[in-house]
């Protein structure tokens, strides 16, 4: 086979027989035993892909495939896929086994994909480079002494390598786009509500989305309309017939919160990517507009609040009792501190910032003012979305204000490493869908490192970003 | 946070500290409060507690009606210590 396109072209090629659906799967096998030594994208590569292309291989020849029947994926190691190993990258999940399938891995087996194996993430999704792993440090593939970005680098690293065609990664903060953007591939974080949560490992719960990690937008689209739509098992989510249609582009409007963008700490040559890509799509034919969003520069200090409260309560179940690894003590307490102590250091710290800030005498300094800014910067996106007058489409915004840095550079900063979401974190706050798209490379010590060019759209109109992503990508 | 508070809250937070990482989290918390701080400049007040109208969440129910579960022998399986069936867990009351 050339080298994979599109999941819409290899599906063609599967049903015209110009490959098998074992020979696609070898390939990304043979390729991961070449490469992953060095890259460390896969915590585990799974034994029955063999057994499972065959029998996608076999529902093809009876004409039941659908287009992504075959396709294999790589799945990020807190989603849950029944008999198999989940560890969330944690010490203290090291053996567990999902008794269960997450909606997402149902639905997906259901259409007969070939999963992969699980790939490396930052331990419980916490952090932006995947050096948090309580396993392995994931690598850059354009540049090995980089990281990924994170927290789903093993998926972003896995899928611009080309290990696999198509990943699943979370997305709390910036989990999906910002390592997409690092590693140069395509990062969906659909609307809160529009993918099923059920089978993801918490982290903050009015925050996470699973997303896909893919070559280009048309797959993107392809994996998020599988995956979208209502589930009795996460209450949040919305019928499918709810999310917009897109009628074709024209008339599209882009806003740019230029005032947020021209800042002290975004790199320059990031800047002026992001400015000729402005430009671009201004010749495409969108209209551009520059549009203000007041309370956003809050967005990332109110996520630090909001975020770190949530993974206190949804870290509270890991305590050694009712499943996971388990440190024996004297007495009960004991156990709980000892097993609780194998979280790694950044898992540690954000479980006691979280109950600080929800503590009695701090909760409204903290987690009540945060919770302020959240309904502050929704009105912020709400006006710019509707206005009556000045009505923008969907919002431009650099993926991230740096290009993958060093391993080992923001490790010991804690804000350091924060401010890596500075521009991911508001599409998670308001709950909006957002995407970044592979948009050039700035040249680091001679290696080019790619750039990503993120959209963010009203509620439910994922259409959209797939609209202008399409175009953008020409 | 004071290293007096570091151990409060990480004792709540059921975390075994050493002396080294009580040192390095000081640190840590000095800069991450600082950061988070700048919230403050924010004027206005929404009540978390009695707000329901965050953008598109809303409140979902349903009836308190027993649905399919796991069977329990594929929970007691992931059980760490297990006696006759039961979780096993240390004896919480003292005599």
């Amino acid at each position: 086979m050339k080298e994979f396109q599109t999941i819409k072209k290899t599906h063609k090629d599967l049903l015209d027989r110009r490959i098998s659906v074992l020979e696609l799967c070898d390939l990304y096998i043979e390729r991961i035993k070449d490469k992953d030594g060095e890259i460390s994208a896969f915590l585990e590569v799974f034994d029955d892909v063999k057994d499972r292309a065959s029998e996608a291989q076999k529902c093809i020849d009876e004409g039941k495939a659908t287009v992504l029947t075959g396709i294999p994926i790589a799945v990020k190691d807190n989603i849950l896929i029944k008999d198999r190993k989940v560890s969330a990258a944690s010490a203290l999940l090291k053996d567990f086994i999902a008794p269960y399938d997450s909606t997402v891995a149902e639905k997906l087996k259901k259409e007969k994909v070939v999963f992969l194996g699980r790939t490396n993430m930052d331990e419980f999704a916490m952090g932006a480079s995947t050096e948090k792993s309580a396993f392995a440090v994931t690598r850059n593939p354009n540049d090995h002494t980089r990281v990924p970005g994170g927290s789903s680098g093993g998926s972003a690293a896995a899928v611009s390598a080309g290990l696999a065609p198509v990943a699943l990664g979370s997305d709390t903060g910036g989990s999906v786009r910002q390592p997409a953007s690092f590693c140069g591939c395509v990062g969906l974080k659909p609307t809160y509500g529009s993918v099923s949560r059920f089978g993801l490992i918490a982290m903050g719960s009015s925050l996470d989305q699973i997303g896909p990690l893919t070559k280009n937008v048309s797959d993107s689209e392809v994996v998020f309309d599988l995956l979208s739509g209502k589930d009795p098992l996460d209450s949040t989510t919305y019928e499918k017939s709810v999310f917009g249609e897109d009628k074709g582009a024209g008339h599209t409007t882009i806003g740019v919160p230029w005032h947020l963008i021209e800042q002290d700490g975004v790199d320059k040559d990031v800047l002026e990517n992001f400015k000729n890509n402005v430009s671009k799509l201004e010749k495409e034919g969108y209209k551009i507009r520059e549009i203000e969003l007041p309370h956003l520069k809050y967005t990332l200090s109110a996520y630090y609040v909001l975020v770190q409260a949530e993974i206190s309560s949804n870290m509270a179940r890991f305590d050694g009792i009712r499943y996971g690894t388990k440190v024996e003590g004297k007495d009960l307490l004991e156990e709980y501190m000892k097993t609780r102590s194998l979280f790694g250091k950044e898992v540690k710290r954000r479980i006691m910032a979280g109950n600080y800030v929800l503590s009695a005498g701090y909760y409204d300094t903290y987690y009540n003012k945060a919770y302020t800014v959240r309904r502050f910067a929704i009105s912020d996106f709400e006006k710019v979305f509707t206005d009556a007058k000045k009505k923008v489409d969907a919002v431009a915004f650099p993926t991230s204000p740096v290009p993958a840095f060093k391993i080992g550079e923001r490790n010991e900063d804690p804000v350091q490493m924060y401010m890596a979401d500075v521009f991911t974190v508001p599409a998670n706050i308001a709950g909006i869908p957002a995407i970044s798209i592979p948009a050039g490379n700035v040249e680091r010590e001679g290696r080019k490192l790619p750039v990503g060019f993120q959209l963010m759209a009203p509620w439910k109109r994922e259409d959209t970003l797939f609209s202008i992503g399409r175009s953008f990508e020409k | 946070m004071k290293r007096e508070e570091i151990k409060h809250v990480a004792e709540l937070s059921r975390i075994e500290l050493t002396p080294e990482e009580e040192i390095a989290l000081e640190a840590d918390f000095k800069k991450i409060l600082s950061y988070i701080d700048q919230i403050q400049e924010v004027s206005g007040f929404v009540d978390a507690t009695t707000d329901t109208t965050v953008g598109e969440l809303r409140n979902v129910t349903r009836n308190d009606k027993a649905e399919d579960v796991l069977p329990s022998k594929e929970v007691t399986e992931l059980f760490p210590k297990i006696e006759s069936g039961y979780l096993a867990v240390k004896k919480v009351l003292q005599q």
